[in-house]
């Protein structure tokens, strides 16, 4: 059975993690949130800097180690409110300044609403499935309830769903039973419920922390 | 367990309108790959691109949508069904026009806002899902609608895929050094990058009931589905080509196909140096023995979001037809592909199940298996 195991989010005034349930102000420090270092970090878009971090923070709360060692199969599902658009429109300005004779490459790469996803992939070792889902209302419900499908469909151990606008990201750790890493923070079914709404990252972390207060223990045959 | 089976579908590319045009001009051996009058090309790497006939590029509605009103032309799915769009830019070039005239970025490339104008379009009730990975976008968003449907959550799910030749596009990847100066070659010893296309395709795939219900007939099975993620490199596939291998062993799983039984694969066959090669390794790591594989987008040109779906539903033909089309435009077959691509379309056993595999950028591998619809359900899926 899948459950939530841990979740990490960042904004522009903090982060923080769910399970363990801290807060911290400013900007988090990159040697302490990496367990190892993270290549190009200061060439990433502001999406894919903001999904490294919530990553790195919501695979520290479930207790998990990465690179994801061998053997433990885990990928990511990923979410926006609008896509890439910053990153879109900032390619095609630089484009258009540039008298439309040569488009940035660099640029060009961040323009798909998978690239944060990838990034990420790259670094934590993430070689499962990897796509980006958007429904609307409930994005990030919809994020964790297709990355809980998935997670059934293919009998993975492990994958993360999340949400990322701008600089402010949440991830969340969905890990069946067994695999190592921390107490479970609630069913899987139980953190869609409670996002149901969209609304910012911390008040994302909050919900998901009440919905385990709540909830009681984690919902026998969830997801 | 139920069967998730492709019931309707269509698309509409540079060949002309309808799955059949696309059947025909691939096995007339002719290249829909011409020259782009849409913007210009100076300084870009080529100034080919695989594009469809009267589409009015910056004008009144983004190229999306018109591919979209042709393709549904004469075709109302059920209402019930739910709805996935696949698509990498969906409408990107109403940014650039809005860009173009000194306005700023608003939201009319959303993404929800083509799935939202689909939904009245086809009149479903489905609020809907925007399901996009690069180039394996509508492979994901067809091996999702199948996981749906034989897992009981819904009887019919609706696939929508497009996207288009825009300068946003062309220009990009051309940055990326990634086209061919003509129309792409794949699995050409001297292949030298990708032509872009633009292409858009629905399939609607639905539970066996719900197709009898519904008075559709199925054309054919979507029995298995897997990803991967090379997790390697933002652009470059891995060397090894053991990522699309991975995605191709859980696909074979999840249809209960042993690698033996698979007659024939449409390859995601871009024309680049890299794609090409790692596919070739993949094959030989899932498959062993040559076996024919073939591409189409040495005909149609890289499709990106489409071209997933597009291609299974080919594939889909190709099986009922017992023969795979023409790999275009190879002069000498690469010796990587000696023995398994062929410049003319190859025969295989008809009623065997095939596979159709794409990849994309940030690493990611998806693969199909399609099997005939009449084929019995395989032992252990019942």
């Amino acid at each position: 059975m899948a459950l939530l195991r841990g979740a990490g989010w960042i904004d522009d005034a903090g982060y923080g993690t769910v399970r363990e349930g801290g807060e911290f102000a400013g900007v988090p420090p990159r040697n302490e949130i990496f367990s190892i270092p993270f290549r190009n970090f200061g060439r990433l878009d502001v999406s894919s800097r903001a999904t490294g971090y919530a990553v790195a923070l919501a695979l520290k709360d479930a207790g998990v180690e990465y690179p994801i060692m061998d053997g433990v199969r885990a990928g990511i599902v990923g979410t926006s409110a609008n896509g890439c658009l910053e990153s879109d429109a900032g390619y095609f300005a630089d484009y258009l300044k540039g008298d439309r004779i040569l488009g940035r490459g660099n640029l060009f790469i961040y323009t798909l609403p998978t690239s944060p996803l990838a990034e990420a992939a790259i670094h934590f070792g993430l070689t499962g499935p990897l796509f980006y889902v958007n429904a609307g209302r409930g994005r990030l419900a919809a994020a964790i309830g297709h990355a809980g499908e998935v997670m059934r469909d293919h009998d993975l151990d492990m994958m993360l769903a999340g949400v990322v606008d701008g600089n402010a990201a949440l991830y969340a750790v969905l890990a069946a039973g067994g695999t190592p890493g921390g107490a479970p923070v609630c069913g899987i079914e139980q953190a869609v419920r409670s996002l149901r709404e969209d609304g910012g990252v911390r008040e994302a972390a909050r919900r998901i922390r009440a919905a385990a207060a709540t909830g009681g223990p984690p919902i026998a045959g969830a997801a | 367990m139920k069967r998730a089976l492709l019931v309707a579908a269509d698309a509409i590319t540079p060949y002309g309108s309808g799955l059949e045009a696309c059947w025909a001009g691939l096995n007339s051996g002719k290249s829909a790959i011409a020259r782009l009058t849409r913007f210009r090309t100076e300084a870009f790497q080529s100034d080919v691109a695989g594009m469809i006939d009267g589409l009015e590029y910056l004008g009144e509605e983004s190229l999306s949508r018109q591919m979209l009103r042709r393709l549904f032309d004469g075709f109302r799915p059920p209402r019930e069904a739910k709805l996935i769009l696949a698509s990498t830019k969906g409408e990107i070039d109403l940014l650039e026009k809005r860009l173009l005239a000194g306005e700023p970025a608003g939201g009319e490339s959303d993404l929800l806002r083509l799935l939202e104008w689909i939904r009245d379009l086809t009149g479903v009730d489905d609020r809907g899902t925007v399901v996009s990975a690069a180039c394996v976008s509508s492979t994901i968003a067809l091996g999702r609608a199948a996981s749906r449907v034989r897992a009981g959550e819904c009887d019919c799910v609706l696939v929508v895929a497009c996207d288009s030749v825009t300068e946003f596009v062309f220009s990009g990847f051309s940055s990326l050094m990634a086209l061919d100066r003509g129309p792409a070659r794949p699995f050409d010893r001297d292949r030298a990058g990708l032509s872009v296309g633009e292409a858009a395709a629905y399939a609607l795939v639905a539970s066996e009931e719900a197709a009898g219900r519904m008075g559709f007939e199925p054309q054919a099975e979507v029995a298995g589905w897997g990803m991967s993620c090379d997790a390697n490199h933002m652009t470059g596939p891995s060397r090894d080509g053991a990522g699309q291998a991975r995605a191709i062993a859980l696909a074979l799983e999840k249809a209960l196909a042993p690698p033996e039984e698979i007659a024939a694969i449409s390859a995601h066959g871009t024309g680049t140096r890299y794609n090409d090669s790692m596919e070739m390794k993949a094959f030989k790591q899932a498959f062993g023995a040559p076996r024919p594989v073939y591409s189409i987008k040495g005909g149609l040109g890289h499709t990106m979001g489409a071209a997933g779906l597009l291609e299974a539903l080919v594939a889909a033909r190709a099986m009922r037809e017992g023969m795979t089309p023409p790999s275009l435009n190879i002069a000498t077959v690469d010796e990587e592909a000696g023995g398994w691509v062929s410049r003319a379309p190859q025969e295989f056993s008809g009623g065997a199940p095939v596979v159709s595999t794409n990849s994309g950028f940030g690493g990611v591998n998806a693969t199909l298996v399609l099997r005939p619809a009449c084929a019995p359900v395989p032992a252990g899926g019942g």
